[in-house]
């Protein structure tokens, strides 16, 4: 059993997106710059990983937002 | 770093006994007000503490299956960040952490034991359990697979002794 793929996005829903968006803005920058500061091979690489990985949760959540923002577009028209 | 297995050395500070792990840090030796290498990990990994509050939160709190699924997603990659960043400043000598006391885990253990009889379902089997815990660590990746814990589980180990009630 499952609430179906196709219920529009909640209000409350919306407001973590906004708010996960831009914690992962910030926490890419964050990691990326502080891997440029750090002379430490291994910690530089682990900041390049942790870098990466946010820059690509927060294209997933924008990715997402682009696919409801259509669907829910198209319901409404 | 992921594969390779960190084993912790143990010492006794202030009465108890901590494991840590011992490696030249390239910390400056004089530590001055400027941010250093363990100043810029420890604010990463409560970084990632943070946001895996976060999504855990938000999949709380989530009505559509699809919303659930980003959150689950990106709580993972976080939660296993949280991970490699913890071994890693684990593994530059960042932490001392104090040692379980045996007896205290061993009269845990006894506690629950006891508490089998208000088990709802039949306790599993003794092979089974140690299988489980055994998957488990392996997944874990271990830092703490020293030849010290294994010693420690095999005093604890009491499953087999214990009278059952079933």
């Amino acid at each position: 059993m499952q609430i179906s793929d196709r219920a529009p996005l909640s209000e409350k829903e919306l407001f973590y997106i906004r708010d996960q968006m831009s914690w992962e803005l910030v926490a890419a920058k964050k990691a990326y710059q502080y891997a440029h500061q750090t002379s430490d091979p291994e910690c530089r690489n682990l900041m390049f990983t942790v870098a990466e990985q946010h820059q690509r949760n927060l294209e997933r959540v924008m990715q997402y937002l682009q696919q409801q923002t259509q669907k829910m577009s198209a319901q409404q028209a | 770093m992921n594969q390779q297995q960190i084993k912790p050395q143990f010492a006794f500070e202030g009465g108890h006994m901590v494991m840590f792990h011992q490696e030249a840090t390239g910390l400056p030796q004089v530590k001055d007000a400027t941010v250093n290498d363990r100043d810029r990990m420890q604010d990463l990994l409560a970084q990632e503490k943070y946001l895996t509050t976060a999504y855990s939160v938000a999949m709380n709190e989530a009505t559509q299956e699809p919303f659930w699924q980003v959150m689950k997603q990106n709580f993972d990659a976080c939660q296993q960040l949280q991970r490699q960043l913890f071994q890693l400043m684990f593994k530059k000598g960042w932490y001392k952490i104090p040692v379980a006391d045996v007896q205290a885990l061993n009269a845990t253990l006894q506690q629950f034991q006891q508490y089998q009889t208000q088990f709802p379902f039949k306790p599993m089997q003794q092979g089974q359990t140690s299988q489980e815990s055994a998957g488990a660590q392996a997944q874990g990746g271990g830092i703490f697979q020293s030849s010290w814990a294994g010693q420690q589980a095999t005093q604890t180990q009491g499953w087999s002794s214990v009278p059952r009630s079933h």
